[in-house]
C-alpha cells in the first residue's frame, strides 16, 4: 500500500521547509514561540483552578479535613495529623488556609504519602515516564492505525474490506478497554504464551541499551493496543468519512488529470487532507486518554501513573489522588499544546495567531 | 418536528440501528421482569465455587459460589439504571449551561464556556474516580460522578445548536414581538436543537456505561450491588484458571454498549436524514 | 493542418436516481494543430461533460461513456488501458479547471505540485523539478518566481492561482490545452491578462487548446472555431467571427442577443424565454423548439440534424436549413 515513494518523491513539504527561505522560516518560528509561550502562560490558570477544586474537595468531603490529607489508611500517626493541622492552618479562617494551600501547589509541594512514606511529587515524577510512553504509543497507535485503515476502507468502497472495517470499528467503539485488555492477556499470554502478561520489564534481567528497548516494546504491545482500541474506531470512521468528503474535492480532480494513479491520488493528495480532522480530534482527547491508564495500568501491571492511582485507592491516599490529578491535567495542557502545533506544521494555512 | 411515522421509516432503514433496538428491549425486559422469571438472589450462595458454564448452573458459578446467570441480570438493571440517570442528569445541566451560553453569549458565554473548557481538559475518568473515592462509594455518588464529566459535550453541543438558531429569522421575530428570553429559548429554539441532543444522550448512555463498569472494576462501585464491571473485576483473580468467569460479564457489557450504539446512530439517521454520509 | 482532436458520436450517460440522463448526445467535433476551440453553451448543456470525457475523468458510477471515439493524434483515447491514458493525461493532453482556489492542493507548495507531474511523466530528479517550475512559473507572468515557488495557494492572489494552474498543466509540453471555465472564477480584470497569456503561450508552444465557457466575450477573444451546445447537442459550428456575425441557429442568436446589452444601448435585458428543459423530460423534436421562436410544426416532431452550410459552418436547425424568414 504505502511505499517510501508516496511520501518522498514530492514529500510532504514541512520536512523541507528547514533548507528553504530563511526569512519565512523565521517568521513562522518566533510565531509559533509566541503562541507556545502564550499557552504555556495558561498553565497557571488551570493549575490553579484544579487546586482550588481540589480544596474544595478536601473540606467537602466527609470527616475531618486533616484526616482526608493524611489519608485514611490509619499509617499517619495523631502526631502526624496534628503537625498537619498546624502545616495547613486547620484551625485559621477558610480563606487564610485556601492561600496556604495554593502556595503549597505553586511552590511543588503536592504534600506526602504516609502509606508510601515519600513525597507526593517525588512518587508522581518516578512514574511519569512510564505513563508518557505507553500514552504516546497508544495515541501513535490509534492514530496512525486508524488513518491507514480510514484510507484503505473509503478507497475501497461498499466492498466487503469497507464492510469489515465498518463492523470492525463499531465493534471496538463498544468494547470495555479492561476487559479487551484481560481477554488479550488470557489469549496471547496464558494460552499462546507469545508476549508478557504484565510489567513494563522482565523482571531482574538486567538488560541495557538495545535489549532494553526491546524488551521494553515487547511488554508494551498489548498495554498499548488496549489503550488505543476505543480511540482506533474513533479515528478510522472518522478518517474515512473525511476521505469521502475530501473525494468531492477539485484537487483531487486536478491530481487525476496530471497523470497520478488512483493510489498516488488517494495517499499523497487526498489523505493528507483528510488526515487533518483526525490530528485535530486526537488531540482534544489527550485527556481522555490519560484518564484510560488507570484501567489499562491496572490491568498489565504497567509501573506509570494510573497504576499509582489505583494504589492510592486501595490505601485511601486522598492526597496522593489528588496530586496525580493536578499533575495529570498539567500534562494534558502541555499535550494539547503539542499536538496544536504539530496540527501547524500539518496545515500551511494555520497562522499560529 | 417529524412525525413518528416518517421517523420509524428512516429509522428502520439502519438494519443496525433495527438490531440493536430488538436487542436492548430484550435486556430491559429481562431487567424488569428479573425477579419473575430468575428469582435468584446474585448474592446467594448456591452452588460450588468455580463451577463451569453449562453445568448445573447456566453460567456457572464465581468464586464465592454465586450464580454468575443472576449476578448478569441484576447487573442489568444496575447498569441501565445509572447509565440512564446520569445521562439524564447531564443532559439537564449541559443543556442549561450550553443554551445559556448561546443564547446570550457575551460575558456570560465567556464565563460559562471557561468553566466547559475547564472540565474538557482534566483526564475526565481521573475526575470521576476523585470524586467517588472522596466521597465513598455509592450509586448515588456514581450517578453524580458520571454526570459530573459527562455534562460538558452535552454544553458544547447546544451552545453550538444555539449559536445557528439563535440568528434565525424566526428568532428575531418573535423577539420584535417581545416574547420573553426563557419562552422563545423553552418553547422555540430547543424544540429545534433536540434532535442532535437527543442523539449525542443516547451515546451518552453507552460512554456511562462503560465509565460506571470501569469504576466497579477498579472496586469503586457500590458495595451492595453487584454490577458487570465490578463481575469482572472479582474474576481477574481466576483469570488464570477460569477465564470465562471475566469473558462472559464483559461481553454482556459489549453486546449491551453496542446495542445503544447502533440506536445512537439509528436516531441519528433518523432526525438528521440530510447529514447522512455514506 | 493535421487533427489533433477529433471526437465522433459521443454520447455520455449519467444514471441518477430518477432515471438515466443523456448529458452528451451524439456529439462530434475537431480540432486542428495549434487551433482554439471554443465549446460553448448554458450551463448544464454537456460542454464540461464533453472536455472530461477526452481525459476520460468521467466519475463512473454515475457517469459513463457509452458510445463513440474520441481520437487523439489517432489514437483512440476511449480504447486505452488505464495505465495508457495515465500517460497521456498531463504529458500530451492537460487540462485546468475553474475555481484554481480549489483546483490547487492546500497542503503542498505550488513548485512541489508543478514539479509533482515533471517527476512522474519526465522522470526528472525533484531538484530539477523545482528550478523547471521556477522556469514555468516566470514563463506564465508571475513575478519572483523563485520565492513564489516556495508557498503555499493560499498565499497567492486569485490571478496568480490561475496563472500556476496554467504553468502546472504546460509542465511537460502538452499538444493540447483543455480549459474548463479558466475565467470565471477571476476577477474582471484579471480574465484578460489569463486570456492574453493563454494566446501567447499557445502560439510560443504551438499547443492547440479545447476552450470550454459560457462567455461569448471570452470566445470573441481567444476562439478561432466556436462550437454551441445545447442540452447535450451540437446545434452550430462555424468560426468565430462568422457565427457571431451572423448566427445560423435561433439559440446562438439568443445568446448573442444577451450578451449584445452593453455595446448597443439596450434598456432592457434581451433574454430568451423559458428555461433548459429537464433532462428527464426532453421535447421529442427539437430540444431547443419550447424557446425557439422560429419554431413550427415539424420541429415538434423530429429532431434536426447537422446539415452543412458552407466552410467549416454546420447547424441543427429546420429553420436555418430550409431558409425560413
Amino acid at each position: 500500500m504505502l511505499s517510501p515513494t508516496d511520501f518522498c518523491a514530492s514529500g510532504p513539504a514541512f520536512l523541507r521547509r528547514n533548507r528553504k527561505n530563511a526569512e519565512g522560516t523565521a517568521i513562522m518560528r518566533s510565531q509559533r514561540f509566541t503562541f507556545a509561550s502564550r499557552r504555556l502562560l495558561q498553565l497557571i490558570p488551570v493549575v490553579l483552578a484544579i487546586a482550588s477544586f481540589n480544596f474544595i474537595l478536601i473540606h467537602l468531603a466527609p470527616g475531618d479535613a486533616a484526616d482526608v490529607i493524611a489519608g485514611q489508611s490509619g499509617y499517619a500517626t495523631l502526631e502526624d495529623i496534628e503537625g498537619l493541622r498546624q502545616e495547613f492552618g486547620l484551625d485559621k479562617p477558610l480563606y487564610q488556609q485556601y492561600l496556604i494551600y495554593v502556595g503549597k501547589v505553586l511552590t511543588f509541594d503536592l504534600g506526602f504519602s504516609w502509606v508510601q512514606k515519600t513525597a507526593v511529587l517525588t512518587l508522581i515524577l518516578e512514574r511519569l515516564p512510564a505513563t508518557l510512553i505507553l500514552v504516546f504509543s497508544a495515541v501513535a497507535m490509534a492514530v496512525g492505525l486508524g488513518i491507514v485503515l480510514g484510507v484503505v476502507s473509503a478507497t475501497r468502497r461498499g466492498t466487503w474490506t469497507d464492510t469489515m472495517v465498518t463492523v470492525g470499528a463499531l465493534l471496538f467503539y463498544a468494547t470495555p478497554a479492561f476487559w479487551f485488555g484481560l481477554m488479550l492477556i488470557v489469549f496471547f499470554s496464558l494460552k499462546l504464551d507469545l508476549l508478557p502478561s504484565g510489567g513494563m520489564l522482565t523482571i531482574a534481567s538486567g538488560k541495557t541499551g538495545f535489549a532494553y528497548v526491546a524488551d521494553v516494546a515487547q511488554h508494551l504491545i498489548l498495554p498499548s493496543l488496549t489503550m488505543a482500541l476505543y480511540y482506533l474506531a474513533i479515528y478510522t470512521r472518522l478518517m474515512r468519512a473525511s476521505m469521502l468528503e475530501v473525494y468531492n474535492l477539485d484537487f483531487v480532480r486536478t491530481a487525476r488529470a496530471k497523470g497520478l494513479s488512483e493510489r498516488t491520488v488517494a495517499w499523497r493528495h487526498a489523505a493528507r487532507n483528510a488526515l487533518l480532522p483526525v490530528v485535530t480530534i486526537a488531540g482534544l482527547q489527550i485527556g481522555h486518554f490519560m484518564g484510560g491508564s488507570v484501567l489499562v495500568e491496572t490491568i498489565f501491571g504497567w509501573p506509570g501513573l494510573g497504576r499509582l492511582v489505583f494504589d492510592a485507592l486501595l490505601q485511601r491516599d486522598a492526597n496522593l489522588l489528588m496530586g496525580i490529578f493536578l499533575i495529570s491535567s498539567v500534562l494534558v495542557v502541555l499535550i494539547n499544546l503539542l499536538a496544536d502545533l504539530i496540527y501547524g506544521l500539518l496545515d500551511p494555512r494555520i497562522t499560529h495567531k | 418536528m417529524i412525525g413518528w411515522m416518517e421517523f420509524w421509516r428512516l429509522y428502520r432503514k439502519n438494519y443496525g440501528a433495527v438490531g440493536g433496538l430488538f436487542v436492548l428491549i430484550a435486556i430491559v425486559l429481562v431487567a424488569v421482569f428479573a425477579p419473575v422469571i430468575y428469582p435468584v438472589d446474585p448474592f446467594e450462595m448456591v452452588g460450588r465455587p468455580i463451577s463451569e458454564p453449562f453445568g448445573d448452573f447456566l453460567l456457572g458459578t464465581d468464586v464465592l459460589g454465586r450464580d454468575i446467570l443472576a449476578g448478569l441480570i441484576h447487573g442489568a438493571r444496575v447498569s441501565l439504571m445509572i447509565g440512564i440517570v446520569a445521562t439524564l442528569c447531564a443532559t439537564l445541566v449541559g443543556v442549561v449551561f450550553g443554551a445559556l451560553a448561546g443564547y446570550y453569549g457575551g460575558h456570560i458565554d465567556d464565563v460559562l464556556m471557561r468553566i466547559t473548557e475547564f472540565f474538557l481538559t482534566i483526564p475526565s475518568f481521573m475526575l470521576a474516580i476523585l470524586l467517588v473515592a472522596i466521597f465513598s462509594p455509592s450509586i448515588t455518588t456514581i450517578v453524580i460522578a458520571i454526570a459530573a464529566v459527562s455534562w460538558p459535550s452535552v454544553a458544547r453541543l447546544t451552545r453550538a445548536e444555539f449559536l445557528t438558531l439563535r440568528d434565525r429569522e424566526f428568532v428575531l421575530a418573535y423577539r420584535a414581538m417581545g416574547m420573553p428570553d426563557w419562552q422563545i429559548i423553552l418553547g422555540h429554539i430547543l424544540p429545534n436543537a433536540m434532535p442532535s441532543i437527543v442523539v449525542v444522550s443516547s451515546l451518552m448512555v453507552a460512554t456511562a456505561i462503560l465509565t460506571e463498569s470501569g469504576l466497579s472494576f477498579l472496586g469503586l462501585g457500590d458495595p451492595n450491588l453487584s454490577t458487570w464491571g465490578h463481575m469482572v473485576g472479582v474474576a481477574r483473580g481466576v483469570l488464570r484458571t477460569a477465564w470465562w468467569m471475566t469473558a462472559i460479564p464483559g461481553l454482556t457489557i459489549l453486546i449491551a454498549v453496542l446495542a445503544i450504539n447502533l440506536i445512537g446512530e439509528g436516531l441519528n439517521d433518523a432526525m438528521n436524514p440530510h447529514l447522512k454520509v455514506r | 493542418m493535421s487533427r489533433i482532436l477529433d471526437i465522433r458520436d459521443l454520447t455520455v450517460h449519467f444514471r441518477t436516481t430518477k432515471g438515466t440522463v443523456v448529458a452528451v448526445d451524439r456529439l462530434s467535433m475537431h480540432i486542428d494543430d495549434g487551433e482554439t476551440v471554443a465549446l460553448v453553451g448554458e450551463s448544464g448543456c454537456g460542454k464540461s461533460t464533453t472536455a472530461m470525457s477526452v481525459l476520460r475523468l468521467i466519475p463512473d458510477p454515475p457517469g459513463r461513456i457509452v458510445g463513440g471515439n474520441i481520437l487523439f493524434k489517432g489514437t483512440n483515447l476511449l480504447s486505452l488501458g488505464e495505465d495508457e491514458i495515465r500517460a497521456v493525461r498531463g504529458r500530451r493532453i492537460a487540462m485546468i479547471f475553474q475555481d484554481p482556489m480549489m483546483a490547487l492542493n492546500p497542503v503542498y507548495t505550488i513548485g512541489d505540485q508543478i514539479a509533482e507531474g515533471l517527476c512522474l511523466h519526465l522522470k526528472m530528479p525533484k531538484a530539477k523539478a523545482i528550478e523547471r517550475a521556477v522556469e514555468l512559473l516566470a514563463m506564465v507572468g508571475i513575478p519572483e518566481p523563485g520565492k513564489r515557488v516556495r508557498e503555499y495557494p493560499h498565499n497567492l492572489s486569485g490571478g496568480m492561482r490561475q496563472r500556476a494552474m496554467i504553468a502546472m498543466a504546460l509542465a511537460c509540453d502538452p499538444k493540447l490545452l483543455i480549459a474548463d471555465e479558466p475565467t470565471t472564477a477571476v476577477d474582471v480584470t484579471v480574465q484578460a491578462q489569463i486570456l492574453s497569456l493563454l494566446r501567447d503561450l499557445q502560439a510560443r508552444l504551438g499547443m492547440a487548446m479545447l476552450l470550454i465557457t459560457h462567455d461569448l466575450g471570452v470566445v470573441a477573444e481567444v476562439a478561432e472555431r466556436v462550437i454551441v451546445m445545447y442540452a447535450g447537442r451540437k446545434v452550430e459550428e462555424g468560426p468565430a467571427e462568422e457565427v457571431f456575425r451572423a448566427p445560423a441557429h435561433p439559440y446562438t442568436e439568443g445568446l448573442l442577443a444577451s450578451a449584445r446589452l452593453a455595446s448597443e444601448n439596450e434598456r432592457f435585458l434581451k433574454e430568451i424565454p423559458g428555461t433548459v428543459p429537464s433532462p428527464f423530460d426532453m421535447p421529442p423534436g427539437c430540444n431547443f423548439e419550447p424557446r425557439c421562436p422560429k419554431a413550427f410544426g415539424k420541429c415538434r416532431e423530429h429532431a434536426p440534424a447537422l446539415e452543412r452550410t458552407g466552410s467549416g459552418r454546420e447547424v441543427a436547425c429546420f429553420a436555418a436549413t430550409e431558409n425560413r424568414p
